[in-house]
């Protein structure tokens, strides 16, 4: 598994992808941070979390396009099925590798944290439960992202298929709300990552949020691990 | 060391092998012989564990692919068709990459230097593999299979995208390992197989059509010699005179140019008439241009096996088409 990790992981920063995606983050986190907090004088961090969903929801495909589609491209599919290693410990590596470079994207937050703490005393609990809050939840669009990745050989496809998916989390509330019907909301209420996300951005460390993500990351972590070794059954 | 007994494998309707069973002994170099879309990959995707099987059981050096593929696959170095590499990386970082991979457990840096020397690739360690030409990146994906020197080599196809020259040292490199190593070895190129092979299993159709020793096929099919002559000469007469000579059972015209034909003649297996063609042709005053034993017996035999079963093959299809609408 280790040996996967460190190549994915070369992989992001061998090339531009690592970089361009870091940058990208950090040029709109600045921003919002600059908007909401630097320019107000506040040291409250909420408005930028809120703004930075939206980011994450865009960069979050693109961390994960590449993970399985390029190697049908590239025929190195062949290459990790066929070598002594599970197909779980090459998908979790892939995961871990996916997360480590989503967790640099993150950092930024805890350096704005830091900032504010230069000026005045920013409520820790909340940046810090927020942080987590996103990782998680992160985590969960990641294995989403995996799995789509694994369907196709066309990164362009896996890139718009988890966009979709993530746009789709975004404004199911919003449809539930319109909706107006008892049903439809409990079933969103159930299913919804924004609810969720916003008791992170309020510190409220709820565990059945946690265990919820962390489901959702099982689940599509297991059907990628399914879908990646599909041909290779009897 | 490897058993494929009564393998299977089905795509829905479409059968892309059909009870495919053949072993390899340890250190034998096995050939995989037949027309393209015949079910060799197929075959060698499913012994390395990459596809599964329909029905039917693979066993190397005793271990199931199926039942114990972790243990089978350490035992195995693959080459597919398409050589399997992170065009990304450099070949140094890559083959280390595939060490860590495949566990192997030897002295990392000697061991990769070794390999890259045996595949040739040791004056490119440092460059970017999407840079490197066909030739080259063919050589890193062999480099990739003999980490480790698994016991069993399988590669797809190794020679096809190589020049002339590359081609031979390959081959001369694969018959140096199969001393020590077990390799099954595909081409849709006879004379290749032929010449590496100790045992040739041609398949067609999805189907063994012939499996036997190197040896003993050509031996086999070598009862009806043939001579190649061209002739300067009206053609005509020249093989009516060539037929007049004892011992020829048939004449065949290949091609007339420039008033020279080219003959192909069947003989008796006892006799070598290439002096009585000479006195013959002599007497007559036609100019003999070229004379030659052929070797292409074997071509023949090839195609001539795969051809019955790729006709089968054919119908199936046809019928099949007809079946969907």
């Amino acid at each position: 598994m280790a040996a996967v990790l460190k190549r994915e992981l070369g992989s992001y920063f061998r090339s531009p992808i690592g970089y361009t995606i870091v940058a990208i983050f950090y040029f709109f986190a600045n921003i919002f941070f600059n908007m909401y907090c630097l320019s107000y004088n506040s040291s409250n961090m909420s408005s930028v979390f809120q703004n930075m969903f939206l980011i994450m929801l865009f960069i979050i495909p693109i961390i994960t396009m590449k993970t399985f589609s390029e190697d049908k491209k590239l025929g190195t599919d062949k290459l990790l099925l066929t070598s002594p290693v599970s197909t779980v410990k090459i998908v979790f590596g892939k995961y871990l590798s996916a997360i480590i470079v989503y967790a640099i994207c993150l950092m930024i937050f805890v350096f704005q944290g830091i900032i504010l703490d230069f000026y005045t005393t920013p409520q820790w609990s909340v940046i810090l439960c927020t942080v987590f809050g996103m990782l998680l939840m992160g985590s969960a669009i990641i294995s989403i992202g995996l799995l789509i990745s694994s369907l196709t050989e066309s990164q362009v496809i896996a890139c718009v298929g988890t966009l979709g998916v993530g746009f789709f989390l975004y404004i199911m509330d919003v449809v539930a709300n319109l909706a107006n019907n008892s049903a439809v909301s409990y079933i969103v209420g159930v299913f919804t990552f924004i609810q969720r996300f916003s008791d992170f951005t309020l510190g409220i460390l709820n565990p059945a949020h946690v265990l919820y993500f962390l489901s959702v990351t099982c689940l599509f972590l297991w059907l990628t691990v399914k879908s990646f070794g599909k041909n290779s059954r009897s | 060391m490897i058993e494929v007994s009564n393998l299977s494998k089905s795509y829905g309707n479409l059968e892309a092998i059909k009870d495919i069973s053949f072993t390899a002994e340890e250190g034998e170099i096995l050939g995989l012989l037949g027309p393209n879309g015949a079910g060799k990959s197929t075959t060698m995707n499913i012994i390395t564990g990459y596809l599964g099987k329909t029905s039917g059981t693979v066993t190397v050096d005793g271990i199931d692919v199926s039942q114990k593929p972790k243990e089978a696959k350490k035992k195995i170095g693959y080459l597919p068709e398409i050589p399997p590499l992170y065009t990304d990386m450099t070949v140094e970082k890559f083959l280390g990459f595939v060490f860590d991979l495949k566990c192997v457990e030897l002295p990392k840096k000697e061991h990769i230097d070794e390999i890259m020397k045996t595949a040739g690739i040791s004056d490119v360690s440092g460059r970017i593999i999407k840079n490197l030409s066909k030739g080259y990146k063919q050589r890193v994906g062999f480099a990739q299979a003999l980490l480790g020197y698994p016991p069993v080599l399988v590669l797809d196809e190794p020679t096809v995208g190589l020049d002339p020259s590359q081609i031979i040292e390959f081959r001369k490199i694969i018959k140096g390992l199969g001393k020590k190593h077990t390799i099954i070895f595909s081409s849709h190129i006879l004379s290749e197989v032929s010449e590496i092979c100790d045992r040739i299993v041609v398949i067609s159709g999805g189907k063994v059509v012939t499996d036997e020793k190197t040896s003993e096929l050509s031996k086999k099919f070598a009862d009806s010699p043939k001579v190649v002559v061209e002739i300067q000469g009206p053609s005509s007469e020249v093989c009516q005179a060539l037929r007049e000579i004892e011992g020829v059972l048939k004449t065949e015209l290949l091609s007339e140019e420039n008033g020279a034909v080219k003959i192909r003649i069947t003989h008796k297996q006892e006799k070598d008439i290439r002096q009585n063609i000479f006195a013959v042709m002599a007497e007559k005053n036609y100019p003999i241009l070229e004379m030659g034993k052929t070797k292409l017996s074997l071509e023949e035999l090839y195609l001539q096996l795969t051809a019955s079963s790729e006709n089968s093959q054919r119908q199936n299809t046809k019928t099949g088409k007809r079946g969907k609408k």
